[in-house]
């Protein structure tokens, strides 16, 4: 079977047995091999947790699920057709000439902020999809990328014997896995009530600003023990790369979720940017419900 | 006070009763829908980071940070679904505390809440 395709655990076993046949020749020619047995037998086990990647077409749930609630909780901006359902506008028109305290607040900070308020809540459900988008992302790269070492490092042993530059390239493109965050309508959707702070603080596209390109590296060695330091490097390597680019997508979904709080928590503003404040009308009883609402007998 | 006794009041009352008993709570499904999609795709995503330990620990550096957001968004629109519920309570209680006051009302009102909806 052609090395392409077979599974990650068995190329890996090609990748070993093709180096100890290597490696004979080596030690036939009078080298130390008793090093270099050792760290090859590791190569399999290095390989082994990439067999266990989450996979990413499992994340298509969760994302088509969150772009249901976005449907639900849209205005009508950033591409979805506003919600007929998500409209206090007649409410306003209905309660407008009643004017008791309470009855006005619930004009003034309920009615009057709920579009806003519904648009903030809509761009917070789009940070939360896109994130799964860019971890979706992270995982189609990183099989991509130990797909492309493995082969790199065959390739490699294949020249070693017929070939004074055995390099081989091979490729990070998890690096570049975050560029869907850039998916997130950020950009001047959050001005409706001054939220622009928010986008100025997480920026959700600015994490991807820079597009930062696929990494390259090459599997290289004189001998078989180097060969097997460069790929035990490449693994590393690769490895580094997803916890380093996965990493950066938590500290935007942190900033976010840090900004909401620190704005759901501050008394002088109460929820009113993320969560229409609680109207005193909910809370009136058959006492207070008359005066509440302004009549005056 | 728009309209303080009779038939006009009863007009008044009916459409507070409308709105509180029927457009807040309307809107207030959608917010239940909404929390209960978040809840949904929360639950979903919860294995979805797992992975093996070298890979930035067993849930990832993502992970707590993405479920902890997911629940604060959550909380947000069930809350929000809350107080448009109860608002709508309140409304409908003031309806009907107006009508017992003024009889004339309170006929106009009763008609009209038993007319078919116009929507």
């Amino acid at each position: 079977m052609a090395f392409e395709d077979l599974d990650l655990m068995e190329k890996a076993e090609r990748i070993r047995d093709k180096a100890l046949e290597l490696l004979y020749a080596e030690a036939m020619s009078g080298h130390g091999v008793d090093e270099q047995f050792r760290r090859l037998a590791g190569i399999p086990a290095k390989l082994r947790p990439f067999t266990r990647l989450p996979n990413p077409e499992h994340f298509n749930g969760p994302i088509e699920q969150l772009e249901m609630v976005a449907k639900t909780l849209s205005t009508g901006s950033s591409g979805y057709m506003a919600n007929p359902w998500l409209n206090l506008s007649d409410v306003g028109n209905d309660i407008a000439s009643w004017n008791g305290p309470a009855a006005r607040a619930f004009r003034t900070n309920f009615v009057a902020p709920f579009p806003a308020i519904a648009h903030n809540q809509f761009l917070l459900v789009c940070a939360l999809k896109s994130a799964l988008e860019a971890e979706k992302a992270l995982w189609e790269a990183a099989r991509k990328d130990i797909a492309s070492i493995t082969s790199a490092a065959y390739r490699a042993l294949e020249r070693m014997d017929a070939s004074d530059d055995m390099s081989v390239e091979y490729f990070l493109k998890v690096v570049a896995a975050a560029a869907a965050l850039s998916a997130i309508p950020f950009a001047g959707g959050l001005a409706v009530m001054r939220v622009a702070a928010i986008g100025a603080s997480a920026q959700f596209g600015g994490v991807i600003a820079s597009r930062i390109p696929p990494k390259t590296d090459r599997i290289r060695g004189a001998n078989v023990l180097e060969f097997v330091e460069s790929l035990e490097r490449a693994i590393f390597f690769a490895t580094d790369a997803i916890i380093e680019t996965e990493d950066r997508i938590r500290t935007t979904v942190t900033e976010l979720h840090k900004e909401v709080l620190r704005h759901v928590a501050k008394p002088s503003m109460g929820r009113n940017w993320f969560c229409a404040r609680r109207p005193a009308l909910a809370d009136s009883s058959k006492q207070t419900i008359r005066r509440d609402m302004g009549y005056t007998e | 006070m728009p309209t303080d006794h009779g038939t006009d009041l009863g007009i008044d009352l009916f459409e507070l009763y409308d709105v509180g008993s029927h457009k807040l709570p309307e809107l207030a499904t959608e917010y239940s829908i909404a929390a209960v999609g978040i809840a949904t795709a929360t639950a979903q995503a919860t294995p979805l980071f797992t992975r093996p330990s070298e890979f930035g620990g067993v849930n990832g550096p993502l992970g707590p940070e993405w479920l902890s957001f997911s629940k604060t968004v959550g909380w947000l629109l069930d809350q929000t679904a809350k107080n448009l519920d109860d608002t709508g309570r309140a409304l409908v209680m003031a309806a009907d505390a107006y009508a017992e006051a003024d009889d004339a009302a309170k006929r106009k009102f009763d008609q009209l809440k038993h007319e078919p909806p116009m929507r």
